[in-house]
């Protein structure tokens, strides 16, 4: 008998060999490669193909949705004080980020262009680069530009960033970005191109705490520089496979977005965000994932309460996701999300393939025999299978 | 017992915080604040600081009335308050140069103007992070009934911990419902213990890998919704002529409410109270609003008084600026007031500030103040200073941020005048 137990691992969430079981494994590859839990589906015909699965996600738009906001957090897409990039700018910046992560973009070709191109913030995207910064002398563009390609912010680099000028044009809230001399394109060829190590283990960092945890830093051996390219290295490691009640893949709570993008899907009822600027977009359809907001600037209580970036300064640590007692606190007792839950039409044995993506154990399908399918989605949502990356 | 009086006047000029003694616990300074915010900017004119005898344009020929103390007279629309003017006393010459809401809230909350690439914290959040220190209650030490003010970061860049609870729901409502402390839906607290129950035996994976962080969050979140914390909130566990004393208003039973929350400890409540902005004509839309003001906060401040509270609670009550004494008279204002900084005034009480005393005053029109003008800077450092906390030493902070708590007082300084 014991024998036996010890050959079920430790279920359902780990094999024998301590490695995760392949519900967790297309869980955590669904929510670290597309930021939602996966549909149930995709659970229940995963057959242990890691590389296909991950390359099915890969090729999902909810991957670039996803991609494109870890890395707006980081080069700070905010249109309000500190950053006042402005809504239009905002707009066009984070289209072009979308297509640095879509278009397997070259990290070190993104800082090229960002830091090569002239022209209004309206029309050249690229130039929002060099005004996302509270700080628009070269002190301060060298050290947002040092923080986001070597991680680290240093004020050595100021000169390269002398010739950066700033005008406004007649058009509401518009601005000329040019180089009056060389522009700062010789930070990648002199800086970034004689620190590869520096800019490469920094790039993966970047990825990796989103993939195991804050605090995170991971290298990998020779992959192109690129977001899906580096996802899919990460996604494909040992150290991605193994399990985390006896193996060593330490559980972190999820994203702001992400948790109030899967409690919108399993309720069926998103929110209705606005910006406070008086702008163009000024609401957002219900319908659109949180991880979809592209404005550092727009929020909710819920988002700022789970620990959503400010966008303030750019570094990793700005995004909040310890548990802390509010968190949980509205968790159990928030009357909006009680009247959501009650609206559920699903049974209890179908909201744990909904919410944790597998079956119900025998022990956990005797308890909720006897349980309103209600309270069960409560339980649910309130614990930590839920609310972790595991 | 060193009262303060003594300390003050003694060889330091001003009693801080040493490392021992945090400002919380020490009985020289006070434990609570309650922050009446009058959103819109509410007229000095028909409040704290009347001119009955300018002319038609600037007074509406509306009379003040005499107080409990000779030399200080309030506006006609205020008797309650006229009737227990020693627990309170009024700055009249509050100056700043911004008519803007935005900018003039932040330059009154923060004591700074904004700018320079930092969100600066309101005072409600610096006091609740430094009473932090010594406050043990399960309710946030920052609680706002029951709107946040809008447009405007109270805790700025020190960090959601001290962000403050705001409440929502009507304290004037049958149920006042805290969303979050409250259990939803009038659940009674038996069938939330048998959720808590249910979850637990469901807890299968907490059970593999227990987390210690996730578990104690979960045990202060429910020591919240068991305990006392949650029946601050029950108002009908006040008397009927107690909530009728105060004002069967949202302002009335939110003063009743933060008298609560200061009974339960919370070092920092404010009360924003919408609808001051009166651009258009201001004498009937704010006559309503004033005397469920003079209601409320004369209820508040006399009940503070009767149990004891009023010498450790700070109580005060603004906007982010006053009213033009110029009345706008031709459509479409038709009789309304527009902003005005140059001169304003403010409420305070309690907590080691005096009673029954003026400081500073307008000139004729009340357009300019005429004596000791006060700079917000100062009105707030004098908070900080009777809540034991230095205006001029660092601010605490996990940003990194490098700063005092405020800018360097003014030459005329902090309310010393006021001082006990």
């Amino acid at each position: 008998m014991a024998a036996m137990v010890a050959a079920a691992g430790v279920a359902p969430w780990e094999k024998p060999n301590g490695e995760a079981s392949d519900t967790v494994f297309v869980r955590r590859a669904a929510l670290a490669i597309t930021g939602k839990l996966p549909s149930v589906k995709l659970v229940q015909e995963y057959h242990g193909d890691k590389a296909q699965l991950v390359d099915e996600l890969l090729a999902s738009e909810a991957f670039v949705n996803y991609w494109t906001m870890r890395f707006c957090d980081v080069l700070r897409v905010k249109s309000e004080f500190p950053i006042n990039l402005w809504p239009n700018a905002v707009y066009v910046y984070h289209r072009r980020v979308r297509d640095f992560v879509a278009k397997d973009e070259d990290w070190m070709d993104f800082a090229r262009a960002v830091l090569s191109h002239q022209g209004s913030n309206f029309r050249v995207s690229e130039v929002n680069f060099l005004r996302a910064t509270p700080r628009k002398t070269p002190q301060g563009l060298s050290e947002v530009t040092s923080l986001t390609f070597l991680g680290e912010a240093t004020t050595v680099y100021s000169n390269y960033f002398a010739a950066v000028r700033y005008k406004p044009t007649r058009e509401w809230k518009e601005e000329i970005v040019y180089f009056d001399g060389a522009g700062p394109e010789a930070f990648v060829d002199e800086v970034m191109q004689r620190n590869e190590e520096t800019v490469r283990r920094n790039f993966m960092n970047i990825i990796a705490q989103a993939m195991f945890g804050p605090e995170t830093k991971m290298t990998l051996g020779k992959t192109k520089l690129n977001v899906r390219a580096v996802v899919r290295a990460f996604a494909l490691s040992p150290e991605f496979s193994a399990g985390s009640i006896t193996g060593s893949y330490k559980p972190f709570r999820l994203d702001a977005e992400v948790i109030d993008d899967a409690l919108s899907t399993l309720t069926g009822a998103g929110h209705n965000f606005t910006s406070i600027a008086p702008e163009p977009f000024t609401f957002l359809p219900s319908a659109r994932p949180s991880v979809c907001i592209e404005d550092g600037s727009i929020s909710s209580a819920f988002l700022t309460l789970f620990g959503r970036p400010a966008r303030d300064s750019g570094t990793t640590t700005e995004r909040d996701n310890i548990i802390t007692a509010k968190q949980r606190l509205y968790l159990y007792n928030s009357g909006a999300l009680w009247n959501r839950l009650s609206k559920l039409k699903q049974k209890s044995e179908q909201l744990y393939w909904l919410l944790y993506s597998r079956a119900p154990t025998a022990e956990e399908r005797a308890t909720i025999a006897n349980a309103n399918s209600r309270d069960v989605a409560w339980c649910l949502i309130n614990s930590r299978e839920f609310l972790y990356q595991h | 017992m060193l009262t303060r009086r003594k300390f003050v006047s003694g060889a330091l000029a001003f009693p801080f915080i040493s490392k021992g003694l945090a400002a919380g616990a020490d009985p020289r300074f006070a434990k609570s604040v309650i922050e009446i915010w009058l959103w819109g900017g509410p007229s000095q004119l028909e409040t704290f600081d009347p001119k009955p005898l300018a002319p038609h344009d600037y007074s509406n020929d509306l009379k003040s009335i005499p107080t409990k103390i000779k030399g200080m007279e309030l506006h006609e629309w205020l008797p309650r308050l006229a009737n227990c003017a020693d627990l309170f006393s009024v700055v009249r010459s509050l100056t700043h140069p911004h008519f803007g809401h935005e900018t003039a809230t932040y330059l009154m909350q923060t004591g700074r103007m904004p700018g320079g690439g930092d969100v600066c914290p309101a005072i409600g959040a610096v006091v609740a992070m430094e009473k932090s220190k010594t406050y043990r209650g399960d309710l946030p030490p920052f609680v706002i009934l029951t709107q946040a003010k809008g447009r405007f970061s109270e805790v700025g860049f020190l960090g959601e911990k001290y962000a403050p609870l705001v409440t929502g729901g009507n304290p004037n409502a049958a149920r006042f419902i805290v969303d979050g402390i409250v259990p939803p839906g009038g659940m009674a607290i038996s069938e939330v213990e048998k959720r808590f129950e249910l979850a637990s035996r469901l807890d299968t994976f907490g059970r593999a890998a227990p987390d210690a962080a996730f578990t104690q969050a979960g045990e202060m979140a429910r020591k919240v919704i068991y305990g006392s914390a949650a029946k601050t909130f029950d108002l009908s566990q006040e008397s009927d002529a107690t909530r009728t004393r105060y004002g069967r208003t949202q302002l009335g039973q939110s003063c009743l409410a933060a008298r609560r929350l200061v009974e339960y400890g919370v070092p920092y409540i404010t009360i924003n109270v919408p609808g001051w902005d009166s651009h258009k004509r201001h004498f009937e839309t704010i006559k309503q609003r004033t005397a469920e003001l003079d209601t409320a906060l004369s209820a508040l401040l006399e009940d503070l008084r009767a149990k004891g509270l009023l010498e450790t609670t700070i109580v005060w009550a603004s906007g982010e600026f006053g009213r033009k004494p110029h009345v706008d008279w031709e459509a479409p204002w038709n009789g309304g007031r527009n902003h005005w900084a140059s001169c304003f005034s403010a409420l305070i009480a309690g907590g080691g500030f005096a009673g029954g005393r003026v400081v500073g005053a307008s000139d004729e029109l009340g357009e300019h103040p005429a004596a000791r003008p006060v700079s917000p800077t100062d009105f707030l450092g004098s908070i900080y200073e009777r809540c034991g906390i230095n205006p001029d030493g660092p601010l605490e902070n996990s940003a990194g941020k490098t700063m005092t708590v405020l800018p360097p007082a003014s030459a005329q300084g902090r309310l010393h005048e006021l001082y006990t």
